[in-house]
């Protein structure tokens, strides 16, 4: 389960509609199960959002190489790449970039590794989309990102 | 099955076999089906989209309800000294099937070349394609008209396609031909076959790729033959070198659904879900003449999802003068050489076709495409199904649907002004059972209820939500209880039909039968007509109900885990063997559980400990045994208490407590074997019970066994016998009453007569009760819990009321009188309903306490 979702991988064309005042929050989701990234993508960007996401992690990390997001929504157990190194990279890159970690293995241990390695929240898989959407919804708040 | 009670070992007080293990156990199981059907509830939470979720959630949903479910299997067996052993086996299979889903494999019957329609169930239509199992479940498991059938497998057909051995495809051919004489005798004879040949497989397409008809068992099997020839692999639509790969027709595995055809002047199509941007989300249906050319078009009718369906909008093409119209003669057939404005179908007609339209849909999961066929005689058959043609996607042969149009157009295209208004509300709150919105006639029903009598779409309203009423839930617009909650086997029933379902919701049967309501199961509210925009909101929303491949294995998995096959514990059929899905097994052990609590043997007193004696104003002495929480600790408090004596100030115990306050009513005593008016109760109150002098010792007759929310009160008092055995909790679902009674001194046809007083009494309260000879047996469950208390409080009246009762019915007239009387005085009319009359023995119990044991 390493495909791309066709389409996904490229900025939000509505981006380039936002004017400089009133700059979406931009978000970047990965998850090696397409069915999350399908649910998550439509549904963050009817809810006003920049949305990218990826199921392959070697894809994302390169994105965020390339540019900053600014919450970044990513699996914990991944082929390839450990959602707790890709937290860590994206941390090492971005500070300030705000990350959300889903997993389906949620233990206390690594809830406690994730909050040491600067996670702003954690999900538990399966979630509902209103309790994702209130973690991003915080995380502008403290932001004070433009919603 | 034999007795399971007959030999339990002795275990002493704790041990297997004990009263306390066997509440223990009980309770253990209780708790377990809870969380069997809480979980099976986020199962159906994360089909509707509510949750987002990945495979890992599935495979540990699976390793829940199966770990769950088999622990279940293993209590049920502890209590009944492994009597139910067989429930493994059912349990075992349906594990099986679950990882067999979960691995991506066809299901526990995948080796069947042909099935009829009596062994489809709706988990198989990866097997034999999504009309065979329609029909097969609008049939046979609905009732509705839909024709008999078998169906040719995928496996079946993988093995008729070129390439097979021969010796292989003979024999599949001669299943077939077998399949269809077996049919044919069904059908009372030869009759004319369709075969439609359908793309099955795991995705489900269920596409018809072609239809033939057929007549005898040999030219059936030779159609079939001939389509999967036509359709092998390198036949043109084939794709594979290997017959084996099951992937005829661009991947796609194929089944075939022989039925038997169906003779009709007009026949025609229904899509479930009509796209135009004109209109509300709507169906449509498209008539024809038999055996008109295919170039001539058909009647359209744009019909309203809710009942009565009225067209919206009809386009009728015009039809040759001499066409018979099922609706009577054209008025004016002069207009020229062609009738014009003459439709093929009846508002009527159209109405019944669209409930059928809808009942598909619910079974299905989501819109679909039915064909349809009127007869002479007026009847509506559904014929066909496939799933309804996808945006951008043409539909099959000779389709006349439009493309679709964008749903969107409608979103937020409708401003808020249909509304219902707050003043519209006819009830509020209670528990979402299953979400949704419908619209329908308000009926009523109840475990009597015959589902054939309820009309398709209508908005049933029970008091309580009890399994009895799966039969009829996938008949209904939207189902409302009194009493019941999200958690319930009836919940499950109504989200797998996904029929709106709003449990606990208090004083909804005093909702008029006909009145035109809408309920938005969502929103906790049920309104007063037809809410339009509330259908059309709901509408859009359930056509965004996922595909991605993991909706798929969920959907296929719940067939296995939450169908409630096994209904009527007084059903021949309800055993293991019978156990289909865990939603069976569980439902099964919660009623052999309660079955086995029952028969404690309470007078043996084995394991029990030693009874404390009951000193209280009752009629007769009574010894208490407490199972843990039944009794406060100490010692007694009342005035002429011995050592080790119980006063009801001590019986913590709800359901016993509540058996003695009515027990204690004085004024519903028959102390003397005498007529009895109203006066005679008056004059008769005050008297010092006989119960009171009679001596310790005697009290091992009379028995109550009780903890905190249970009690099992067993009374031998002369020469009848009669046992409570009741829980009380805070879950309704988990509450039950259950009163039985025997015996008696008088003459068989007197002994005869009591029952039948304390039948019809029962029967008033809200029992299901029934009698045999002087035998009654009565059932009450799910109720909440001040009602539960208030039926023990009848029921500790009757027992008082009824003693020694028998000797005095001489004639059928003295049951009606005293039954009468009874219910008089214990406050109740006889034609009431026992539910409204709350608290009427509660407010006398209380009198009777503050008032030295009378009231006046």
């Amino acid at each position: 389960m390493t495909t791309d979702i066709p389409g996904t991988g490229s900025p939000d064309a509505s981006t380039d509609k936002a004017g400089p005042a009133r700059r979406r929050t931009s978000i970047l989701v990965l998850d090696d199960e397409p069915i999350v990234c399908k649910r998550l993508k439509p549904f963050f960007q009817k809810a006003g959002y920049e949305v990218e996401a990826y199921n392959v992690p070697a894809e994302a990390l390169a994105r965020v190489e390339e540019r900053r997001f600014d919450v970044v929504i990513t699996d914990l157990k991944m082929e390839g790449l450990d959602g707790l190194a890709f937290l860590g990279k994206v941390k090492a890159l971005h500070p300030d970039t705000d990350v959300i970690v889903i997993t389906g293995f949620a233990t206390m241990e690594t809830a406690r590794e994730s909050f040491r390695k600067g996670v702003f929240d954690f999900v538990a898989k399966p979630f509902k989309l209103a309790e994702i959407l209130d973690g991003v919804r915080r995380i502008e708040k403290e932001r004070g990102l433009a919603q | 099955m034999g007795d399971k009670t007959a030999s339990r070992s002795p275990g002493g007080e704790t041990g297997p076999g004990s009263a306390r293990f066997l509440l223990r156990t009980f309770k253990r199981i209780l708790g377990l089906n809870t969380r069997v059907l809480e979980r099976m509830a986020q199962m159906d939470r994360a089909l509707g989209g509510e949750y987002v979720f990945d495979k890992a959630f599935l495979e540990s949903a699976v390793r829940d309800v199966c770990g769950l479910t088999h622990r279940v299997a293993y209590h049920l067996n502890g209590m009944a000294q492994e009597g139910y052993v067989d429930l493994y086996d059912a349990f075992l299979s349906v594990k099986d099937a679950l990882e067999d889903i979960l691995a991506g494999g066809m299901g526990p019957l995948a080796g069947r070349r042909t099935l009829p329609f009596s062994e489809i169930g709706l988990e198989m239509e990866p097997l034999v394609g999504l009309m065979s199992v329609g029909l097969a479940v609008l049939g046979r498991r609905m009732g509705l008209p839909a024709p008999d059938g078998l169906a040719v497998t995928v496996t079946g057909m993988r093995d008729l396609a070129g390439g097979a051995r021969e010796e292989i495809r003979e024999e599949v051919l001669a299943e077939i031909r077998d399949g269809v004489k077996a049919l044919h005798k069904r059908l009372g004879g030869v009759k004319l076959l369709t075969l439609s040949l359908v793309a099955a497989g795991h995705e489900g397409a269920g596409r018809v790729l072609a239809e033939v008809w057929a007549g005898t068992a040999e030219e059936a099997a030779k159609a079939v033959l001939q389509l999967a020839e036509t359709y092998a692999p390198g036949s043109g639509g084939g794709t594979g070198a290997d017959p084996k790969a099951s992937a005829p027709v661009g991947d796609l595995p194929l089944a075939v659904c022989l039925r038997q055809g169906v003779e009709a002047p007009v026949r025609g199509t229904l899509m479930t879900l009509a796209h135009d941007p004109s209109l509300p989300p709507a169906m449509l249906a498209v008539a024809h003449q038999a055996g008109q050319p295919a170039d001539m078009a058909g009647d359209r009718y744009w019909l309203s999802r809710t009942a009565p369906h009225i067209p919206l909008r009809s386009r009728i093409a015009p039809k040759p003068l001499d066409v018979p119209l099922s609706g009577g003669r054209a008025l004016d057939p002069s207009l020229g050489r062609s009738l014009r404005g003459s439709a093929l179908l009846t508002p009527r007609a159209a109405g019944i076709l669209a409930e059928l339209g809808l009942a598909a849909e619910r079974a299905l999961g989501g819109p679909c495409r039915v064909a349809w066929a009127l007869t002479q005689g007026g009847g509506l058959w559904l014929t066909g199904l496939e799933p309804a043609t996808r945006e951008g996607e043409t539909g099959s042969a000779g389709s006349e649907e439009p493309e679709a149009s964008q749903w969107s157009q409608w979103e937020g295209g409708d401003d808020s002004n249909a509304l219902s208004a707050p003043e519209d509300i006819l009830a509020q709150g209670g528990q979402v059972a299953c979400g949704g919105v419908g619209a329908g006639p308000v009926t009523l029903i109840d475990d009597d209820t015959q589902p054939e009598s309820v009309p398709l779409g209508a908005i049933g309203v029970a008091r309580a939500a009890t399994p009895g009423l799966s039969r009829i839930v996938p008949r209904l617009g939207a189902l409302l209880a009194e009493v019941g909650t999200a958690a319930s086997h009836l919940a499950t029933v109504a989200r797998e039909n996904r029929v709106p379902a709003l449990f606990g919701l208090k004083g909804v049967r005093s909702l008029e039968p006909g009145t035109m309501v809408t309920v938005d199961a969502f929103d906790g509210a049920v309104y007063r007509g037809v809410a339009e925009s509330l259908l059309r909101q709901s509408a859009i929303q359930e056509t965004r109900v996922g595909s991605e491949p993991e909706f798929l294995v969920l959907r296929r998995l719940l067939r296995h885990i939450r169908p409630l096959n096994l209904v009527d514990p007084k059903d021949c059929g309800f055993d293991p063997a019978h156990c289909r899905t865990f939603h069976d097994i569980i439902h099964f052990a919660h009623e052999k559980a309660v079955e086995l609590l029952l028969s404690i043997d309470a007078s043996g007193r084995s394991g029990l400990g030693s009874p404390r004696r009951f000193q209280g104003d009752s009629p007769f002495a009574l010894g208490i045994v407490d199972l843990g929480g039944g009794l406060s600790p100490g010692e007694s408090r009342g005035k002429s208490a011995g050592k080790g004596d119980v006063t009801l100030d001590q019986v913590e115990s709800l359901p016993l407590r509540a058996f003695l306050e009515g027990l204690m009513l004085r004024n519903v005593r028959r102390e003397a074997p005498a007529r009895l008016s109203l006066g005679d109760i008056v004059a008769g109150m005050g008297r010092t019970s006989q119960a009171l002098a009679e001596q310790p010792g005697s009290a091992g007759l009379n028995l109550a066994v009780a903890a905190r929310d249970y009690a099992n009160i067993t009374l031998r008092l002369g020469y009848h016998f009669s046992v409570v055995d009741a829980v009380v909790s805070e879950r309704p679902e988990h509450t039950f009453v259950y009163f039985r009674f025997a015996g008696g001194f008088a003459d068989d046809d007197r002994r005869a007569r009591r029952a039948g007083l304390i039948l019809a009494v029962l029967t008033r309260l809200g029992f299901r009760a029934s009698r045999q000879g002087d035998l009654v047996v009565g059932k009450r469950k799910l109720l909440e819990t001040n009602e539960a208390l208030e039926v023990l409080r009848f029921l500790g009246a009757l027992s008082a009321y009824t003693r020694q009762l028998d000797v005095e019915l001489a004639s059928e007239e003295d049951v009606e009188r005293f039954s009468r009387e009874f219910l008089n005085v214990v406050g109740l009319d006889a034609a009431g309903d026992a539910a409204s009359s709350s608290d009427a023995v509660a407010g006398k119990a209380d009198e009777a306490a503050g008032q030295g044991g009378e009231y006046r």
